[in-house]
């Protein structure tokens, strides 16, 4: 289980403070997708470290009882001296996976070939970003967090991540956030709208659609 | 593509910590000491360049042994632990100010790294120690350990000084950024100085003594000596304030920690 309970943020200090998270209480359905949207600074990305682990709430607290993904294709916490496969093993080893299964799996993933027994360093900025994308699918978890922002690679290769995220939706949990209507319909069975600090959720994606819209065409007029 | 099941075994809280901490271990082994890097070479030669610079100025003003410590042996054992110190306390201050993108991982956490931090500072500083003195054995400086325990008691006061040291730093440089540069200034070669890597406690007059003695990592380093060497043993020793100093210290640094990590940025 992923659940939040009573979680708040807030950044800046004294009068500029401002609550980006408000007393959320959520807890993540088991098997569906849910997609979280917001416009830009409603705090997505916060709610998506705060889920990850990567920061505290200032109160509530946040239960993981899951195997819980970091935000798929991140490749900020490897090691660039340290090669494709050391990487892979190290995330293997803090999940408690077959390393080998997981060098097989992010080998195939990512069509690195030999530059997966060279450091990180030596790669180019779309082999990076493969190799985090292959290793974010080489395990197999029960929730994964998707940060939109974060897809990449080329044409064939995004098709071939997709049809691989398709398959695991079939079988795991996934917490998107993302701005982009097309990309939670897509991916999402339903969806959650986070403004002013709170999370509305609706059994259908439509109906939260609908209230983005309000938030989005109200904050142009004015 | 191999099998994906959607089996998953429940771990302990205790059993991911440890197999977060080992996962990181080896990872920073690897990183600072393995391929073609000089981690290790670099992590032997700055206590060695130390050593042979302080014992060529005492071989050329004629000096052979310091309170009846032969000269070599007197700086590896001041210097050494001394160092053991001061990278641990500035590895662990910086792991804890830093938010590590590797806290994107959830299962890692702030303390691990910096618990791993620590393991693998204090791994390598005592390969250096042992090595280092094996060394000056093998140049004919013999001697024996008078009493083992009590050097790794010290060693382990040390550790504790440089955690809740850096643990201060750390924290209070979360919120006030001058603080890593002013530690810097008002510790790092003050205490370099001070802590009696070149002279003991008792040759000191007794007023700066006196204000000299405020300074556990002198404490440890005087009653490293006295445990190494049987000719050698210092008055001034106090295990009990050095205990209390860096409890007083890793206290102070848990609290900030988790005051000013929750409000960061």
């Amino acid at each position: 289980m992923i659940s939040l309970q009573g979680v708040t943020k807030s950044y800046g200090l004294g009068d500029k403070q401002q609550k980006v998270l408000d007393n959320i209480s959520f807890t993540f359905p088991y098997r569906q997708s849910v997609g979280i949207l917001g416009p830009n600074g409603a705090g997505k990305s916060t709610l998506i470290r705060i889920i990850g682990g990567a920061e505290k709430p200032d109160k509530g607290r946040v239960i993981r009882t899951s195997r819980l993904s970091w935000p798929m294709g991140y490749s900020g916490g490897f090691q660039k001296t340290l090669t494709g496969r050391e990487n892979a093993r190290f995330v293997a080893r803090i999940y408690g996976a077959d390393y080998h299964e997981v060098e097989k799996n992010t080998i195939e993933f990512s069509e690195l070939g030999k530059y997966f027994d060279r450091p990180l360093e030596t790669y180019s900025a779309g082999m990076r970003s493969r190799f985090a994308m292959a290793v974010s699918y080489a395990l197999d978890f029960e929730y994964y967090l998707v940060d939109e922002a974060l897809e990449t690679g080329d044409a064939r290769l995004k098709e071939k991540f997709r049809q691989v995220f398709k398959e695991r939706r079939m079988t795991s949990s996934v917490i998107l956030v993302s701005h982009n209507e097309q990309t939670i319909r897509k991916n999402c069975d339903v969806a959650a709208v986070l403004f002013e600090g709170k999370l509305h959720f609706y059994e259908n994606i439509d109906d939260a659609f609908l209230m983005y819209r309000k938030i989005i065409f109200a904050g142009r007029a004015a | 593509m191999a099998t994906l099941t959607g089996q998953v075994e429940r771990d302990s809280a205790f059993v991911i910590q440890c197999r977060v901490l080992y996962a990181l271990i080896l990872r920073d082994i690897k990183g600072r000491f393995g391929g073609r890097r000089l981690g290790f070479m670099w992590a032997v030669l700055e206590p060695c360049l130390f050593i042979s610079l302080f014992v060529l100025m005492f071989q050329l003003i004629g000096r052979t042994s310091q309170a009846g410590i032969e000269v070599p042996l007197f700086f590896v054992t001041g210097i050494t632990p001394f160092l053991m110190f001061r990278d641990l306390f500035g590895s662990i201050a910086n792991e804890t100010k830093v938010s590590s993108p590797l806290l994107m991982f959830p299962q890692v956490s702030k303390t691990d790294l910096i618990f791993a931090s620590l393991i693998v500072n204090v791994l390598v500083s005592i390969a250096v120690f042992i090595l280092l003195l094996t060394g000056c054995f093998a140049m004919g400086y013999t001697f024996i350990i008078d009493d083992p325990l009590r050097v790794l008691i010290t060693l382990f006061l040390l550790v504790a000084l440089g955690l809740g040291l850096g643990l201060v730093i750390g924290a209070l440089t979360i919120r006030y950024e001058f603080v890593s540069s002013l530690s810097q200034a008002l510790l790092g070669r003050p205490l370099f100085f001070t802590s009696g890597l070149f002279f003991t406690a008792d040759i000191l007059p007794p007023k700066v003594r006196e204000i000299a003695l405020y300074n556990p990592v002198l404490h440890g380093i005087e009653s490293i000596r006295s445990a190494m060497f049987m000719s050698f043993e210092s008055r001034y020793v106090d295990l009990t304030y050095v205990f209390f100093f860096a409890v007083a210290l890793i206290a102070f640094g848990l609290m900030m920690l988790s005051f000013f990590d929750r409000q960061s940025r």
